[in-house]
């Protein structure tokens, strides 16, 4: 009883605040994952993405935090609503029933992958790492503009080609079939189509996907 | 007017002279990725411009994107070849003769995919110059991954590589094949990224640092300092190892690879079989022999490295790899499994861990390269109108309709199937050899296995060649399509594969220069001397 | 944080909610009275003097009033929407700098609530998650109507929220700052009057205007709420205090909007005479709030005498014009900062002007 009393006068504010949101993220994050109904698991998300970002306010990463909302909940999860929206998904029925047999397997694997990382964690006296060298600094717009221009240029442009590369793929998956394939067949004898135009829903769906 | 002064004024002079000595970096070392990526945007453009008949325009400016690539990788090695290696972009890039070797093979595999790929696109009648595009910023991704010196800039490249590769593989949209592979393939993809990321986030966690060599000092310290450490570097090097078995393919984590090569395009299949699987390799040994070699045997006593778990890999991969292929009925699952069992044989490269391994999983790779295009060449050449072509039936009688190729396409199969003269058979045997030359019981019995597994894979090679030369010709078969792209890329691979069979010591020298800078697994057993006398090119550059 | 700060703090907070909750009252008196203007009527002026206590009496009238859930809708969403919608948007008062610092009782007070050094950015993080309460709105109501408000409204956001974010980078390299306060300090000079809109930002203010326009879905971007094509838009099927937080929401939107447009390009609190003894920064005070009702009065204004986009132009006018001009805008005021800070080239630009 000593100990827990003792344990809980040496929290402070930040503490609670960590334990607040990393349960929020926690919790949101399994609701993610185990709610049915898509819109729900985007909103659920938002959740997440929000704890994610309050507790890089507590670790002096104000920037980062800003930047995770107004990506990720304010653009990306937006998008993902406005899918599920425009295409009416319905809540998935039970169809898990199917891998009946393989989630004997998932679960205990998971479980495993779990337990190690945690008890990796929990048994390893992290105290003799040395912290990096984070200063007051660090997580400020200054500081991480300066890293991305000079120690991270690589990574940042290899990204921006990435995020380029990503912008083609996704038109050239998405595109509607009418260019190419039907001009060619236009122009071209009107031979035997081997690569049937897709159906309307499927069309639907590969936006989805992309 | 007190903010305007001060911190961007300061932040300008100091980070702009240090961005000038950066761009001067950039153009030193990492050219050859810029002219890539360049030709990318380029082939991108004249996509645009150009009509709908025209967009084999953007396929020509991407060949030539992938030559200029080519000097610009040989221009590095012959100019700078004293200088190497060479580490620059805040440590986050590094030139040597490994790197510049596979960026080589990335820009061959590009440019022969791109050559096999006219043809093939216009019979499935979806020529569209993105196709192009995507193949260079793939090659761009397979050029920076050689060359990473950081978890972070290997992360990234090798998602530019997969990312694009994801999508040529579900080009063909009509075909719900191609639809499946290309889902099938992302979502595993896109979890095996996720399992090497908490690897790399474990390592990171104890190392302090995303830097491969930073990685090599700092583990082994954090773990004789703290012998509980052990267990949190033992996950995240576990989690590590997986990811890179998903990346190349090796069973148990192969099952991406059949779906996905049975879907996708023949072509991207070529592309994926080849020159993914070589930045998967130059991935994997930049991660567990730059970053983690020290860790490749037990460090503290208990705990085994993770020589261990490649070497189970390895062996699991080839058996499962031939068992599988042997009931194959597609040439292209074929194929895939077959892809499975050859990486499991240039993982022997890097369990063997000396010299003369190394060597071997080079020069495995660099003649791999060669045979596989080849095979994939002619059974591009097979499909046909409304003709899949690639099942193996679709062999029959192919030396009377087409001898030439049929003979090219034996000479590839024997390579494959590692059986002298060929290409196949002197990098199986630098592996084999270089397993034996350890000394080691457990290694030996490796190569043995693995003796016994090129004698399963001979039967389904030799399925095909029974097929084109033995078995009567469909009726109605129609010719190949062929074109000089294709038909250069069979003759050249033929000749390649046979060449190195013959005469392999041009290839050994380079290979051996390339595997020159690995660090060797330390060990008793005096493997240097050895691994020199037996690879004279080794240090003949 | 001592007790006393925490007590400044949570006054300063109940002040701010009040004064925003009462301005967004009387921005709907204000819109009927300025609409009935323009149209040449008279608008409300029954309730009180000049019709000043009318949004009193809709207030109760709204709390009155029955609070009908339709049958068939996502009830849990259809409950929490309204919330998402005005949380967020009163949050944003949080880091707005009202006033520069003020002496009470031999106290040091600020006239904000707090201040960090990524303000601006929580501003904007706070207005892109006020979307999510009109897409749940017209996706739980089960009704199309809603459910096309709620889609276009997210479009619509997402599209001009890039030409919103883009058009302030010209004065975040300008000034190199994200935080609210410096960037108002930044534009004290010239008397008062070096305000980012004169120098050099008017092409980005230009813009952010517009943006934030479509991003209020006020005049002419008002298509999630069209009335003549999808009855009420996403609150369709809102009534009573529901009903009135979107409005509320709306509003206090709109207020954060002249608010930002204030600070960024107008020079915040500064003016003539901020510089002067005690009362400097009350006159600071009373410049903000002229700005920022003439603002609100523009806003009214254009309601009152544009037409409607068709969906079509409004992405066209998004994607193809604000935000090309917006990145023009950038580079255009980066090129300008490189060769004034790099190179030093202000001090000597005088001279070169007159020849020598």
């Amino acid at each position: 009883m000593d100990t827990i009393t003792s344990y809980l006068s040496s929290l402070t504010a930040e503490h609670y605040f960590f334990f607040l949101f990393a349960i929020v993220a926690i919790a949101s994050s399994l609701e993610v994952v185990m709610q049915r109904s898509p819109l729900y698991s985007a909103i659920a998300l938002v959740f997440t993405m929000a704890s994610l970002a309050a507790n890089f306010v507590l670790l002096k990463a104000q920037f980062l935090a800003a930047i995770q909302i107004i990506v990720y909940a304010g653009a990306i999860i937006v998008l993902f609503v406005f899918v599920i929206m425009l295409l009416n998904v319905r809540a998935e029925e039970s169809r898990l029933d199917r891998f009946g047999a393989l989630r004997f397997i998932a679960v205990p694997s998971a479980l495993v992958l779990f337990l190690g990382a945690f008890a990796a964690i929990r048994f390893s006296n992290l105290d003799t790492l040395s912290p990096s060298p984070a200063s007051a600094a660090a997580g400020t717009t200054e500081r991480i503009a300066e890293l991305m221009f000079t120690k991270y240029l690589l990574p940042f442009e290899a990204a921006s080609v990435l995020i380029m590369m990503a912008i083609v793929g996704a038109l050239v998956l998405a595109s509607r079939a009418r260019d190419v394939e039907a001009e060619m067949a236009a122009i071209e004898a009107p031979a035997e189509s081997e690569a049937p135009l897709p159906e309307p829903e499927d069309r639907l769906e590969e936006v989805e996907v992309s | 007017m007190t903010v305007e002064g001060t911190g961007l004024a300061v932040f300008v002079s100091t980070a702009v002279p240090s961005a000038v000595d950066l761009l001067a970096e950039v153009r030193d070392l990492a050219m050859p990725e810029i002219i890539v990526s360049v030709f990318a945007c380029l082939a991108l453009l004249v996509a645009a411009g150009a009509g709908p008949r025209h967009q084999r325009l953007a396929g020509w400016a991407s060949l030539g994107g992938t030559a200029l690539g080519l000097v610009s990788v040989v221009s590095i090695w012959i100019a700078q070849g004293r200088t190497l290696p060479r580490i620059g972009l805040a440590g986050m890039y590094v030139v040597d003769e490994f790197a510049l070797l596979f960026k080589g093979i990335a820009v061959v595999a590009a440019a022969v995919t791109i050559a096999i790929s006219m043809r093939f696109l216009t019979e499935e009648r979806t020529e569209r110059g993105e196709y192009y595009a995507l193949v260079l910023f793939a090659t761009v991704g397979m050029m920076l991954v050689p060359s990473g010196a950081d978890l972070l800039s290997l992360f990234i490249a090798l998602e530019l590589m997969s990312l694009s590769v994801y999508v040529l593989v579900g080009y063909l949209r009509g075909d719900g094949r191609s639809n499946e592979a290309a889902m099938k393939y992302f979502l595993l993809g896109a979890f095996s990224s996720g399992v090497l990321l908490y690897g790399m986030s474990l390592v990171y966690g104890v190392a302090g640092s995303t830097r491969l060599v930073d990685l090599a000092v700092a583990l082994p310290q954090a773990i004789s300092a703290n012998g509980d450490l052990v267990l949190l570097v033992g996950v995240g090097v576990a989690l590590l190892v997986a990811g890179l078995a998903f990346k190349v393919a090796a069973a148990p984590f192969h099952v991406w690879a059949p779906d996905a090569y049975e879907g996708a395009p023949t072509p991207v299949t070529a592309f994926m079989s080849v020159g993914v699987k070589a930045a998967s390799f130059a991935l994997l040994v930049r991660i567990l022999v730059d970053g983690l070699g020290p860790l490749r045997a037990a460090v503290e006593s208990g705990w085994p490295g993770w020589d261990l778990s490649v070497g189970v890999l390895a062996a699991v991969a080839m058996t499962w790899g031939n068992l599988a292929a042997l009931t194959q009925k597609n040439a292209k699952r074929l194929l895939a499994y077959s892809a499975v069992a050859h990486s499991g044989y240039a993982l022997l490269g890097v369990v063997a861990g000396n010299r003369m391994g190394y060597t071997g999983l080079v020069l495995y790779i660099v003649v791999y390269v060669a045979m596989n295009f080849g095979a994939f060449a002619v059974l591009i050449a097979l499909r046909r109108g409304t003709i899949a072509g690639d099942g193996i039936e679709d062999f029959r009688g192919l030396a009377a309709r087409a001898p030439g190729m049929a003979a090219l396409m034996t000479v590839f199969m024997l390579g494959l199937g590692g059986i002298p003269p060929t290409a196949g058979f002197v990098g199986k045997f630098y592996l084999f050899a270089a397993l034996v030359e350890t000394g080691d019981r457990w290694l030996v019995a490796l190569a043995a296995l693995a003796l016994v597994n090129t004698a399963i894979s001979a039967y389904y090679y030799l399925l095909f060649v029974k097929a084109m030369y033995a078995d009567a010709d469909e009726a109605g078969a129609p010719a190949l399509a062929t074109s000089p792209g294709l038909l250069a890329v069979v003759v050249v691979s033929g000749v390649l594969t046979l060449a190195v069979g013959v005469y392999p010591q041009p290839v050994i020298a380079v290979s051996g220069a390339a595997a020159e800078r690995l660090e060797p697994a330390p060990g008793p057993k005096p493997t240097r001397n050895s691994a020199e006398r037996a690879a004279p090119g080794g240090r003949a550059r | 944080m001592t007790l006393e700060m925490f007590l400044i703090t949570a006054v300063k907070i109940g002040l701010v909610l009040f004064i925003i909750l009462t301005a967004v009252a009387y921005c709907t008196y204000m819109e009927r009275r300025v609409l009935a203007f323009i149209q040449v009527r008279l608008g409300p002026n029954r309730v009180g003097p000049f019709g000043l206590l009318q949004p009193l009496a809709d207030g109760i009238k709204f709390i009155f009033k029955e609070d009908v859930i339709p049958t068939d809708v996502t009830r849990f969403i259809y409950i929490l929407a309204p919330i998402t919608a005005l949380v967020p948007a009163l949050m944003t008062f949080a880091v707005i700098p009202f006033g520069d610092r003020l002496e009470i009782f031999g106290k040091d007070i600020s006239l904000y609530i707090t201040g960090f050094n990524v303000s601006l950015l929580f501003v904007f993080a706070m207005t892109s998650l006020g979307v999510y309460g009109i897409v749940l709105a017209g996706w739980s109501s089960n009704s199309k109507y809603s459910l096309f408000g709620g889609l276009r409204s997210s479009a619509q956001m997402i599209s001009y929220e890039l030409a919103l974010s883009l058009s302030i980078i010209g004065v975040l390299i300008q000034v190199g700052s994200l935080d609210l306060v410096k960037i108002v300090e930044a534009q004290s000079g010239w008397h008062g009057f070096q305000w980012n809109v004169i120098a050099f930002q008017p092409i980005g203010f230009l813009i952010f205007f517009i943006a934030v326009l479509a991003e209020t879905n006020r005049v002419p971007f008002d298509l999630p709420e069209a009335e003549t094509e999808l009855v009420g838009g996403f609150h369709t099927e809102y009534s009573s205090m529901k009903f009135a937080m979107f409005f509320m929401a709306e509003y206090s939107a709109m207020i954060t909007a002249s608010c930002m447009a204030t600070v960024l390009f107008f020079g915040g609190w500064n003016g003539p005479g901020t510089q002067l003894e005690t009362i400097g920064p009350f006159i600071g005070l009373a410049w903000f709030t002229l700005k920022v009702f003439l603002f609100l009065f523009t806003y009214i204004w254009i309601r009152g005498t544009l037409p409607r986009f068709r969906y079509d132009q409004l992405m066209d006018f998004g994607w193809k014009l604000l935000l090309p001009l917006a990145i023009f805008n950038i580079v255009f005021t980066a090129t300008w900062k490189f060769l004034f800070h790099y190179y030093d080239l202000a001090p000597s630009l005088p001279a070169w002007m007159q020849g020598k």
